[in-house]
């Protein structure tokens, strides 16, 4: 009997953790993305330089037309 | 030694602060550059356009936040605060109109037409709610679906034409202020509900639960939150939202059609990512929503002011929302 009670498994949760909480459709795809930080910086750059290119070729077409 | 590292660290400090609010810094380094070289920028009327403008977004934003903040979305948004406008104007057209959609209605009072919208929307967050919280249906799916449905009730109720002939004392909600021309009826109004609501994200239980079921769905269930009700309320709350927005819409447009406030959800959407409600949930400020909105909106009018081909516009403020989203995606790998 107490062998039988020691052999029982007690499943314990770390009194740290929690359990995870359901990931939306967005964490999802973040954690598929598995992108290193240095290449998100510079797809940021580019999308920055992207953007004032943009605005620059705007007020050219806008001040021709 | 340690001096030099402390300069490093306030260097490093500054840039993080910096990168992650990149697009609010960049936005206002482009206002500031526009009034320099258009003077009349920060005129009384253009600052006017630029509160009122950002109001009506800014109530939208307000509810879409609180499905942000539980990881989820609503894309109908847009279309709910349409058909309030549809509503509202076809309710408060004048006694006379030629093309008044039902001639024999008389002149009901502005806040029963408030409130009958008001409760539109909540029928239609509601339904939201309860079709991802039963059937849990993903919220992008289910408000896809709803933004399509609602798009075609409008449709079908206004017969697809534009709704013209307002009341005056309707449409003079746009024009009338308080002290200042620049505080509007409908800037005061926004004002109102950004302080309720701030009201209740930060004081009630209501707005714990939200922000608990943002952090983790699992552990507030544990904990006693009725996860189900909490987000029925939210989309409910949300949809009432939208109701008043396009009742304000209506007002300020001087009529409405089945394409007012198409797209309003996506602008929302940008604001709130601007002002640092984070799609990955659990985190999300009023004032932060404003600031996001009333950026945006600014981008929006300095570009007018630039003389910018509209059609680039639309490429500028599509880049800009990518922007957004990446840095939020940055944060977030950042924290990992």
């Amino acid at each position: 009997m107490k062998e039988r009670y020691e052999q029982d498994e007690v499943i314990t949760r770390g009194e740290s953790s929690v359990p995870s909480g359901p990931a939306n459709i967005k964490e999802r795809i973040y954690e598929k993305l598995r992108m290193p930080l240095w290449l998100l910086d510079i797809i940021l750059v580019l999308l920055g330089i992207g953007i004032i290119v943009t605005l620059v070729l705007g007020m050219i077409r806008g001040r021709a037309g | 030694m340690q001096l030099e590292t402390q300069k490093r660290s306030a260097i490093s400090t500054i840039g993080t602060i910096l990168l992650n609010n990149a697009i609010i810094v960049g936005i206002i380094l482009i206002a500031i550059g526009v009034s320099i070289a258009r003077p009349n920028f920060i005129s009384e009327a253009n600052l006017r356009n630029l509160l009122s403008n950002t109001a009506v977004r800014f109530i939208i934003a307000v509810g879409v936040s609180g499905c942000l903040i539980t990881k989820g979305t609503d894309l109908s948004a847009g279309r709910t605060a349409g058909l309030a406008a549809c509503v509202s104007a076809i309710l408060l057209q004048k006694v006379g109109y030629s093309q008044k959609i039902y001639p024999e209605m008389g002149d009901l009072p502005i806040l029963l037409v408030v409130a009958i919208v008001v409760v539109l929307g909540g029928i239609v967050g509601t339904v939201n709610g309860s079709v991802i919280s039963f059937f849990k249906v993903p919220p992008f799916i289910a408000t896809l679906g709803m933004q399509t449905l609602v798009y075609g009730i409008c449709l079908v109720y206004t017969g697809a034409a534009p709704i013209g002939g307002l009341r005056s004392d309707y449409t003079r909600l746009a024009t009338g202020y308080i002290f200042n021309p620049i505080f509007s009826y409908v800037a005061i109004i926004a004002l109102a509900v950004g302080l309720g609501m701030a009201f209740l994200y930060y004081k009630t239980r209501h707005g714990k639960y939200m922000y608990a079921i943002g952090g983790n769905e699992n552990a507030a269930e544990v904990a006693g939150v009725n996860v189900t009700k909490t987000k029925i309320k939210i989309y409910m709350l949300a949809g009432m939202l939208y109701g008043l927005c396009g009742f304000l819409i209506g007002c300020r447009a001087g009529g409405a059609s089945v394409n007012t406030a198409m797209g309003y959800e996506l602008e929302a959407i940008a604001g709130c990512t601007i002002g640092g409600v984070s799609v990955n949930g659990g985190v999300g400020k009023i004032s932060s929503i404003l600031i996001g909105v009333l950026v945006f909106e600014l981008l929006k009018i300095a570009m007018q002011f630039m003389g910018i081909e509209t059609s680039y516009t639309y490429i500028v403020q599509g880049l800009v929302i990518i922007v957004a989203v990446a840095l939020d995606l940055r944060k977030y790998l950042a924290k990992k």
